[in-house]
Formats: C-alpha cells, sequence, structure tokens
C-alpha cells in the first residue's frame, strides 16, 4: 500500500470534490463538495517532501533532518481562508433559502434558482 | 517603500469601520488623493531609476515575499489609484457610499495593488481569495435575490477556480522548494525535463483563464458584470482594475514557464474565440451592462492575442490596450450608471434620446465608443495598431479586423440609445440629472481617452519607455478601413441585426453553474492533454 501517499489520497480528495461540484445541483452539497475539494489540497500539501524520520524544526537537537514546515505554515493560513469563504458561503445560502426558499442551482439564472 | 501602498487603506479601512458611523467619505477621498501622490512619485522613481524590489522581512529573495515594481506594474499601480479617485469621486454622493462600503473599496485596493507588485505565488493565492470574497459582497450590496444568486456564483466558481492554483502551486514547491515567480522563472530554464512541469502548469493555468475569462470560462463574468441591482462602480471596478490584474498574471505567468513550455500557438487560437464570441454575445444583449460585460471579454481576447503573437510591438500594443481599455470601459460602465439612475432602465427599447437629454454623459460615451472600436486619434487606434504590426500573417489580420467589426457593430448597437426622439416623460425631464455633477467624472475619462489616443506616442514612451514610431501613411490607411468597415456594420446593424431572430435566441445562451465547473475542469484536461502532445 506504499503507494496510498498524503499527496495522492489530496489530488483523489481534490477530484472527488470537484465531481461533487459538477454534478450535484444543490447549493449546500456544493458547499460540502469546495470543503472535501479544499481538504485534498490541505492534505497534499502537509505530505510534500515528507522523508520518513524527519524531525520538526524547532526546539531539537537531534541528527535527524529537519521537516520542511513552509507547507504546514501555508495551510495555516489557506485552511483560514477555506473556513472564511465557506462560512460565507454558508451565511449567503442560508438568507437565499429562508428569505426565496431556494435551494438548488437553477437551469437559466433569469428563473432565479429553484426550490425542488 | 511598495508596501505602502498595500498597507495605508487596509488601515484606513479599518480606522474608517472602526471609528466612523456616518460620514468618511472626505477622510477616503483624502487617502485616495495621498495615495495617488505617492503612486506618482514611486512612478517617477521607476522611470529614472529602474524597477523597485521589497524583500519584506529583510530576507533573501527565495524565502522572502517580495513586492516586485517594475515598469509595467507601477503604470498599473498609478493607474488604480486614478480608477479608484475616479470612482470614488462619481459615487460621492450616491446613498450607498456608506462606510460599510468605504471599508470594502479601500480594503479591495489594497488587494488589487498586492497582485500587482506581489510576485509570491501563495501570497497571490490569498489576495485573489479575499478580493473575491469582497467583489461578491460588493455586487451583493443591496441584497436583493438576483444579487445573491449571481455573488453565489461568482464567489463559488471563483473559489473553486483558485483551489487549482493553489494545488498547481503546491506541485511547483515540491519540485523547486521556492514561491517566488522570479526565482521560479530562473529554475524553470534548468529544468531537463518539461514534461514535469505540465501539471502545475495546467493548474495554473486554468486558474488565470478563469479569471481573466478566456473561452469556455467565460460564463460567470456576465453574471458579476451585469447584476442589475450592484451600484455601476462595482463594474467599472471589475472591468477597469480586476480583469487587468488577471491579465498581469497571465503576462507574468506565461513568461515564468516559457523556458519550460511555451503555449504561444495555443493562446491565439484562445484568444481569438474568445474576442469573437464575445462580440457574438455582446451584440445579441438588450441591456447595456451585459452588452459591456460581453465587450470585456472580446477585448481580453483581443489583449490575449497581442501577447501570444509574441512580436515586440504587439506586446506593448496588448500592454497600452489594458491601459486604455481600463480608461474607456470606466467611461461606459459610469455612463450606464447615470443613464439607469435617469430612466430607471437598463433595456436599450427603453432608452433613447439620450445625447439630448444628458449633453455630458452622451458625449462621454461617444469618447468611450469612439475609444473601443479604434476610431483615428483614440487611445484605441493606437493599441490596436501596434497589436496588428506585430504581425505578417494575412489569416491574423483578417482576424483582428473582424474583431474590430464586430466591435463596431455592438458599439452602434449601444450608440443607437443616444438618437431618436426622448422616452422619457416631461415630469422626469423637469426633475433631470443635469445638474448631477458625477458625470463630469464619466466625461473626464472619456477627455483622456482622447488624449492617450492624441499624444499616444509620447504617452506610451512615458509610461513604458518603449518608443514606437507610427507611419503616417499606414496610420491613415487603418483610418480608411475602420470607416469602411464602420459603414459596414451600420449597414448590417440596419438590415438585418436589428430585426434578426437568431440575435434573441443567442442572448437566451448561458451556462448552469455546474455546467461553468464541468467547463473549468474540461479546460484543464484539454490544456494537460494539449501540452502532452506537444512536447
Amino acid at each position: 500500500m506504499d503507494f496510498l501517499t498524503g499527496e495522492i489520497v489530496g489530488i483523489l480528495l481534490f477530484f472527488i470534490g470537484l465531481f461533487g461540484l459538477m454534478t450535484k445541483k444543490t447549493i449546500v452539497k456544493t458547499i460540502m463538495s469546495m470543503s472535501i475539494m479544499e481538504s485534498g489540497i490541505f492534505l497534499f500539501y502537509i505530505t510534500i517532501n515528507y522523508t520518513e524520520g524527519s524531525v520538526p524544526p524547532i526546539g531539537q537537537t537531534s541528527e535527524a533532518a529537519f521537516a520542511d514546515p513552509v507547507p504546514s505554515a501555508l495551510m495555516i493560513t489557506a485552511i483560514v481562508i477555506g473556513i472564511g469563504v465557506t462560512a460565507i458561503g454558508l451565511t449567503m445560502f442560508m438568507h437565499y433559502k429562508q428569505k426565496h426558499g431556494i435551494t438548488h442551482w437553477s437551469r437559466n439564472r433569469n428563473q432565479q434558482g429553484s426550490g425542488h | 517603500m511598495l508596501y505602502w501602498l498595500v498597507l495605508i487603506p487596509i488601515v484606513i479601512a479599518i480606522i474608517n469601520i472602526m471609528y466612523f458611523d456616518r460620514d468618511s467619505r472626505r477622510i477616503i477621498l483624502a487617502v485616495q488623493l495621498g495615495m495617488g501622490v505617492y503612486a506618482t512619485d514611486l512612478f517617477r522613481r521607476v522611470a529614472n531609476g529602474g524597477t523597485l524590489i521589497d524583500h519584506l522581512g529583510g530576507y533573501d529573495r527565495a524565502i522572502a515575499i517580495t513586492l516586485y515594481g517594475d515598469r509595467i506594474a507601477i503604470v498599473l499601480v498609478w493607474l488604480t489609484t486614478l480608477l479608484f479617485f475616479g470612482l470614488l469621486l462619481y459615487a460621492y454622493n450616491k446613498t450607498y457610499f456608506t462606510s460599510e462600503f468605504g471599508f470594502l473599496y479601500l480594503s479591495l485596493q489594497s488587494l488589487i495593488i498586492g497582485l500587482f507588485l506581489s510576485t509570491d505565488l501563495f501570497n497571490i493565492y490569498v489576495l485573489i481569495e479575499v478580493s473575491t470574497v469582497i467583489i461578491a459582497l460588493l455586487i451583493m450590496l443591496r441584497k436583493d435575490k438576483q444579487a445573491i444568486y449571481d455573488g453565489m456564483i461568482f464567489l463559488f466558481v471563483s473559489v473553486i477556480g483558485s483551489g487549482f492554483w493553489l494545488l498547481g502551486t503546491g506541485f511547483l514547491y515540491k519540485t523547486f522548494g521556492t514561491l517566488d515567480i522570479y526565482a521560479l522563472e530562473d529554475a524553470m530554464a534548468r529544468v531537463n525535463d518539461p514534461r514535469t512541469m505540465i501539471i502545475p502548469f495546467a493548474f495554473i493555468l486554468t486558474t488565470i483563464s478563469l479569471k481573466i475569462a478566456l473561452f469556455p470560462l467565460s460564463s460567470w463574468l456576465p453574471i458579476a458584470y451585469g447584476t442589475p441591482s450592484a451600484p455601476s462602480v462595482i463594474p467599472a471596478i471589475l472591468s477597469g482594475v480586476y480583469e487587468t490584474t488577471g491579465l498581469y498574471l497571465f503576462i507574468r505567468l506565461t513568461m515564468m514557464f516559457r523556458p519550460a513550455i511555451d503555449l504561444s500557438p495555443l493562446f491565439l487560437v484562445i484568444g481569438f474565440a474568445t474576442s469573437i464570441l464575445g462580440f457574438v454575445f455582446a451584440v445579441a444583449q438588450e441591456d447595456l451592462r451585459v452588452l459591456l460585460a460581453y465587450s470585456t471579454i472580446s477585448q481580453v481576447g483581443l489583449i490575449v492575442v497581442g501577447l501570444a503573437l509574441g512580436t515586440e510591438e504587439s506586446y506593448w500594443g496588448s500592454i497600452f490596450h489594458m491601459f486604455a481599455h481600463s480608461l474607456f470601459k470606466t467611461v461606459l460602465f459610469l455612463a450606464v450608471g447615470t443613464i439607469n439612475s435617469h430612466y430607471q432602465s437598463r433595456m436599450m427599447r427603453d432608452i433613447k434620446g439620450g445625447l439630448k437629454e444628458l449633453p455630458v454623459t452622451g458625449w462621454a460615451i461617444i469618447f468611450g465608443l469612439l475609444g473601443i472600436t479604434g476610431a483615428p486619434l483614440f487611445n484605441g487606434s493606437i493599441s490596436k495598431y501596434m497589436i496588428s504590426y506585430g504581425s505578417d500573417s494575412p489569416y491574423v489580420q483578417v482576424l483582428l479586423n473582424v474583431i474590430n467589426f464586430g466591435t463596431i457593430l455592438y458599439s452602434i448597437k449601444f450608440a443607437s440609445i443616444l438618437s431618436g426622439p426622448t422616452t422619457l416623460s416631461e415630469a422626469k425631464q423637469k426633475a433631470g440629472l443635469k445638474k448631477d455633477w458625477a458625470q463630469w467624472v464619466t466625461f473626464a475619462f472619456g477627455i483622456l481617452t482622447l488624449l492617450t489616443g492624441l499624444l499616444g506616442n509620447q504617452v506610451i514612451e512615458i509610461l513604458y519607455g518603449y518608443s514606437f514610431d507610427i507611419s503616417l501613411t499606414s496610420y491613415l490607411e487603418k483610418a480608411g478601413i475602420y470607416v469602411l468597415l464602420a459603414v459596414a456594420a451600420w449597414a448590417i446593424y440596419k438590415g438585418w441585426i436589428k430585426e434578426a431572430h437568431v440575435v434573441s435566441r443567442i442572448r437566451g445562451i448561458e451556462l448552469t453553474f455546474n455546467a461553468m465547473i464541468t467547463a473549468l475542469v474540461g479546460f484543464f484536461i484539454a490544456l494537460a492533454a494539449y501540452m502532452a502532445v506537444i512536447i
């Protein structure tokens, strides 16, 4: 099972999320698919350049190689942005649903969504 | 030094939202003025002393986040401050100009300037993502049904698009261990097997193509620009400045990958396709703002064509066309805003006699349309001349003329609102907006469109330090072709387009949200497959 690395799973998750975005017409499922897609990216980042037995670069005096801290640092920012975007997306969706009762993407924008 | 340009608007935005419940307009306006002066000073320094570079934190170039102010970037920053100042003047007396609007507006300015200056791929991702959120909020400013729907589509499509960017950046970091565009460009020349760059390039290019709305990824643009309730300064910012950030990224990223992979021939085709489809859809529209949105797509296609032609003249032609496009599109979007508040409609059938009713806006529209069609003496004519000068191929020349013909066609359609008997009631005419001084802002941008055309050569020399001699005979030849195209376009508009059923059918074509994402994935796969074949 060596081929099942974090990178591969990350890329798979990315495309699974995209598949959801291509096929699901419910707005809330779109938001979920987006989160899955983003999780894939986060997983990809935190496992790139990982070498077996490496140690964190802070507070260690070990002889072992240091792990690259940059991808993890980048992902902290990306996760925060991801949460922000998801929150805004959900707020918009809830406002839209409560006010107009619409939960699905519409066929034609001029019909402005549909409630089926 | 450069970081002040990013920092000041954001700090003022926060102070504005914290301390001013009601009126902070004067402070925001003063800040814009200060920014303009500072950007002018920086431009002077770059023009005299060369590129300005800020390594944030004082770290080494490959590690630090770098702000890179070369000539093109600094001109775009300067243009941004000019347009933001002008748009603010236009919006000054409008009801939507509250401190919340000021907060979003200033934050967006800071992010856009950051996008022009930053050379760090992850930093650019953050800037794109946050600016997307702010634009979505601006689109939804009035919170009506259509606006929220449009805002959601824009937000989701853009966020999904930038996910591609982030993953592509991850691949590049894995290979090179750096995120700086210029460090990556150097490293790219040492890549032994260009095939390893296919996946990251395809990911990153998909995001940029979506952002600048290249065919077939342009469906989000008319939705975001055309939201009925969004104030007219929003599409003006989107078309005038935000679109330019995407184009500038396109230039830098294709340059970065060029040592490994060169995709110019493909983008020549995509550019033409985008431009031609853009004008076909523009001609079909009834809503003035949506017409302008499709026109933006068409002009972006033209700019990409100029960049893909690969010669020096066409490259600088495209750069100048970006500048010119920002000016005349701002004029037209603002003019539509004024017309909308006067006639209470943006549908062409409801608006007639615009020139008589609103002479100032009417003349601004005429200047804007002459600019966009590349009429002699206007800025569009110089940039289009330079783009066509860059190619000897007869096919390219014919296609460029086809695009210009299409541009004239939808401009004639747009101009039809200026003539004819007025459709306003007498009471409305009396209560008219003739004293609305915001119109003069639109007019001033219109005059700039003319001036940057009249002094085209000098303007290009001052802005970019590039001298280009326009031969009088070939310029007159182009002017002759322009007149012929204009006559032909007028005849076709009167004789066919006005009544044709096919036009209204084209108007109805629209992609659903799911189809947009499918197009995005399809584009990515096609791009990767194309690269795999040519390398």
